[in-house]
Order: structure tokens, then sequence, then C-alpha cells
């Protein structure tokens, strides 16, 4: 069955992007100096998640600080939008954000069915209008606070592709680092190791960030998906890890609650998550988040994969992501020369975010194939060129003329 | 303790934890000599090179190094394109192959050239020939046709299980390359 995938996202106005278009497929991989604009990309991403909750409002301020300190610099409008495709025509979705005195109201919002540009809804400040056929159906009654797309979406929804897209925004799946820390450290700052922790037994159908509920996941995982899935999973733990793992058990404790255990061959003892090292506890999530089948996701999207990674076992976690890519689009942002080095087409994943001066804007560069080709005829990989020095031979010139949301550029270049 | 060093003609420049093909060589070479995976790990040290002409100026360029204290260094190239592409004619015997290898090496004594017949996919297809319940037929048809290195290193690490199932699929395996058996043996002997 086809599933809608996000093929383009725009941002406008959030911390250092002023405008930015980019094409989403397979994988895409970000890199950049601190502060150039790659974790704003990914949070972009989250706040669209959002965008499909009936919180969104309360989330914009509660989780992301509020427009205010959202917005770039001088900027009064935070723009976000997508284009969908895959289970249907086209769609695209935008809204507007603006500060008004101290509060944030929606300026525009609308939903637009390609290739025919059919409107399906559209809101300005005060007015929500929702169509059919092209035609006006009516105007609503929508909570200054309350997105459009959340409000026409319900069983009653004028078109099919309300729904469809919040699904697609909903399946977004954005992730940071997974929250491993030492339990001794968790326990002497009063603190929670997420990942290591003891959780009630729950169907999920996804890993959470920080990966909370793995657990959960890897009990899904043993029991949902048949015998050879399981055990293709534990071959990949194996890959990893060694094949001294004979398999991965959940415990349980006091008051139902269960943990994850590592089972060694040709050893009684099992050594429960809190015992784990950092980086093993982090690979078994990357192996959950690439087994756990998520049929309908949109868009992955994880923030600095590479923490606690041996570049050996990075480049293995990487192979999950490559993988992942071939179904729905990924996006990384990373410092890892070494995880640069493991891509198996960096020509043409990686976007290189700069801040162009004396704006201090975000700028997306690609690289150029026919020069990298050049330099990796005696370089290990992009990483090795670029820890060498010369990463700025191998970018392609910039577009003369930033493409726009109306006007998209190739490659997403802005 | 001397290591062996295995530099294989690869898609990738990185060693990957779980690199299958050394991992299958390693326990080849474990059943050749009747010792443990972990005892013959430690000192044969597998490295991927991205195509053969990294693979070839990494041999120029470390051979000295990697043979310093007297260790061998095993050069393993797929076979079928290497006369082009080290610019010999596609009738060029086997030595003067190995010969231009060789060239512009140091301690070339001790570098042994391995040509593999005709390439990986070969092994691959003997080994889906001998056992294709191994893996998945989508591993299969990932490994071979989308020469992905995940779905090759899981075939591989899976053929190199040390249980009583596998030894035979890789005596199998090593009685339909004889190439392939060439570099178990040749390594078994120098360890």
């Amino acid at each position: 069955m086809a599933v809608d995938t996000v093929t383009r996202l725009y941002v406008d106005g959030l911390r250092s992007i002023e405008e930015l278009a980019i094409s989403l497929r397979g994988l895409t991989v970000l890199i950049g100096d601190n502060g150039s604009g790659k974790s704003a990309i990914v949070e972009a991403c989250e706040i669209l998640r959002r965008a499909s909750t009936e919180g969104f409002f309360n989330d914009l301020h509660n989780i992301h600080g509020g427009l205010f300190s959202l917005l770039r610099h001088g900027e009064r409008r935070l723009f976000l939008g997508v284009d969908v495709d895959g289970a249907g025509p086209p769609l695209v979705y935008r809204i507007t954000l603006a500060q008004d005195g101290p509060y944030t109201v929606i300026e525009d919002e609308l939903l637009v069915l390609e290739p025919e540009g059919l409107l399906l809804i559209a809101r300005t400040r005060n007015d929500a209008q929702v169509y059919r056929d092209g035609e006006m159906m009516k105007r609503i009654e929508v909570a200054p606070d309350q997105l459009l797309l959340t409000a026409a979406s319900g069983p009653f929804s004028p078109h099919p592709a309300l729904p469809r897209m919040r699904r697609a925004l909903a399946n977004l799946e954005v992730h940071v680092p997974f929250e491993v820390m030492p339990s001794w450290v968790a326990k002497a700052d009063g603190r929670r190791s997420e990942a290591r922790g003891e959780m009630q037994l729950q169907r999920v159908d996804r890993l959470e960030r920080l990966g909370k509920n793995l657990p959960n996941v890897f009990a899904a995982l043993q029991n949902e998906f048949g015998t050879a899935h399981w055990n293709e999973t534990m071959e990949y733990v194996r890959l990893g890890l060694g094949q001294h793992i004979e398999t991965i058990s959940l415990r349980a404790g006091a008051a139902g609650m269960h943990s994850l255990w590592l089972k060694l061959r040709d050893r009684d003892a099992q050594i429960p998550a809190t015992s784990l090292a950092d980086g093993v506890l982090s690979y078994l999530a990357f192996v959950a988040l690439f087994r756990l089948p998520r049929p309908d996701r949109s868009l992955l999207a994880f923030d600095e994969p590479e923490l606690h990674m041996h570049p050996e076992l990075l480049a293995r976690v990487l192979g999950f992501f490559e993988a992942m890519a071939e179904k729905h689009p990924v996006i990384l942002a990373t410092h890892s020369d070494r995880l640069l080095d493991a891509l198996s087409k960096p020509e043409e994943a990686v976007r290189v975010c700069e801040l162009e001066q004396p704006e201090a804007k975000t700028r997306l560069r690609t690289l150029d194939a026919d020069a990298l080709s050049r330099w990796l005829s005696d370089y290990r990989g992009l990483g090795d060129v670029r820890s060498a020095g010369y990463l700025p031979h191998v970018l392609a010139e910039p577009a003369e003329k930033p493409p726009t949301k109306d006007a998209p550029g190739e490659d997403g270049s802005s | 303790m001397i290591p062996v060093t295995v530099l294989y003609e690869d898609a990738r420049d990185q060693k990957t934890k779980g690199f299958g093909l050394h991992d299958l060589v390693v326990q080849c070479v474990c059943d050749a000599l009747g010792r443990a995976p972990w005892d013959v790990g430690k000192m044969l040290i597998g490295q991927p090179k991205n195509g053969a002409n990294k693979l070839r100026a990494e041999c120029q360029r470390n051979m000295d190094k990697l043979a310093a204290k007297g260790g061998w260094v095993f050069a393993v190239y797929d076979a079928d394109r290497i006369r082009e592409r080290i610019g010999l004619t596609v009738n060029a015997c086997r030595q003067s192959v190995i010969d231009r290898l060789k060239d512009g090496c140091a301690c070339a004594d001790h570098l042994d050239v391995v040509l593999l017949e005709s390439n990986l996919e070969s092994v691959l297809h003997a080994l889906r020939a001998i056992y294709p319940a191994l893996e998945t037929d989508e591993t299969w048809r990932r490994a071979i046709e989308g020469k992905k290195h995940d779905a090759r290193d899981l075939l591989f690490t899976a053929a190199a299980k040390p249980s009583p199932l596998m030894r035979p699929v890789r005596e199998a395996l090593l009685a339909q390359q004889p190439s392939f058996a060439r570099l178990v043996a040749r390594i078994a002997r120098v360890l």
C-alpha cells in the first residue's frame, strides 16, 4: 500500500534560517558548524509533527519556548510547510505564525491538493474557510489557537486529503540521541536514564524519543512479527555487538514492571539494561528503531546519532538509516567525520549548512560530485576530506538565485 | 604475536562492526586450525578498501609498516576486472597480474595477492546455492541485487557461525570456490 512521505520541507524565519526549501529523497545528511542551522531544521520537523495534534499551540509555547524564542532575529513571522506525496495526489500544507504584540497568532494556513492546485482549507487571521471541489463550502469557527487542519480533519472532514495530511504530519518521527546515561550518574544527580528504566508492558507502534519505551519495543519485536523477523533482529544485534550475544529478554520486576536484559552465550547470568555500556544500549535502541515495522512513517529525523558510538558501530548504524531511507526520507544532522566516511553516496546525501554573512542566515550547499570523486580516489571518505580541511574544494557553487517556496529550485539548496 | 592483515577490495572504505566477509574468513581459518574465533580474530585484522585502486595504494603506502615485524599481508582483489584496472590485457597471465599488483610495494615477499574468482558476488551466489535458507529471500535480494552491505554482512556472518550446522556449509563453499579456499589455506599456513 502506498504511503505518504514528506517530499519537501519549507522553513522561513526559524532561528538562523531566513528562508529554506529542501527536497527530501532517501537520505539527507546535514553537516556544518555549530549554530549553522542543522538542529533548527530538525526542530522544524518536530513543530510540524505537533501541527497534527490538538495541543499544537500549547506545545509551541510550553515545549518550543513560544514564537518569540523560535523566531530569527528581526523576523515577525514563522513559516513552515511540507509537500507530501505517496498515498494519493501530492498535497501541500503551509502555516504562518506571527507575533502580534505579546500574542502569537495563526496568520495563514492552507492545504492544497496538487496538481490542479485545488484549495481545501484556507485561513487568514480572522477567517477560516473549508472548500469542496474548488468551491468554498463554509466558513467555520475555529479557536484562534487551533489549527484548521486539526479542526476540520475529524470524522466529518469535507475531503479525505485533510486527514491524510494530518496523518502524514503525525507520522513524522524526530529523534535525538538516546538517553542512556550511566545508572550511577542518573542516581547521583536525581535524573532518570530513560532507555535503562523499567516499564509496564504495553503495545507500541514506534520507538519513543530518547528510547523511553525500549523494553516494550523489544517485547513487540519478539512477539508480534514472527520468528523469522525476531531471528533477523537478533542477527542485527550480533552484527554490531558480537556473536557472543545469545538473546535479549524482558524480565518482570516489582509491580508488573519490566526491564531489558542481555543474555550472553555460554553464560548463565544475564546483564540488566542498567549495567550495559552506553554504546551497547544505544545500539540496541538503533536496532529497535530500524527493525520495528513502521510502514506509515512519513519522515525520520535524527539529530547527532553518533553519540556514544564507536566508529565501526556507527558505520553499522548508518547502514540502518540507509536501509530505512529506501522506504521514506531520513534526515540526519551530524558532526561525525566517521559517519560521513561511511556514507554510500555522499554526493547525493550531504547538505552543508553554512551561515551566510553578514546576515548570519543559514544556506544549504550541495556537493560537487565530480570534485568529490577526484578527492575520494585518495581519501577514505567525505569525513576524511573534511578533517583534512578540504571540504570547500568539494562544494558545488551556490545557486545564483535562491529558490523560494513559490518557485522551488533543485536539490533543496537555498 | 604478530598480526596478519587481510585487505579486501570492497565497496566501503571504513571498517564496520560485523564485517561479514572477514568474519567468514576468520571462522574458516578457525575450522582449518581447530582454534577458537576469539583466539584467531585477535591476530587476524580485516580491513575493507573501496576499490582495487585504493587497495593497491594501501599496499604501496603501508606495506613497510604492516610487515615491519615480519607480519603477513593478504590483499584480496576481485579477479574479474582487475586486468583492465591495472592496465594489462584481458589475457594477461595470473602471475603478471600479481607482479603488477605488487609493484611499488615494500616487503613484497610478505605480501600475498589473492584473486577472488570471479568476485565477491560469486561467493554470495555459491553460498545461496549451498544453503538458501541461511536468510530470508529479502535479505538475499538486498545482498545480491541491491549490493547492500548490511545484508551481505548478515549472510556472511550467518555462515560464519561456529555451530555444527554451519561447518558443512563452509566446507561446501570452500569446495565450490577454490580461490576463496586458497585464501583461507594461505592465511592458516602463516598463523
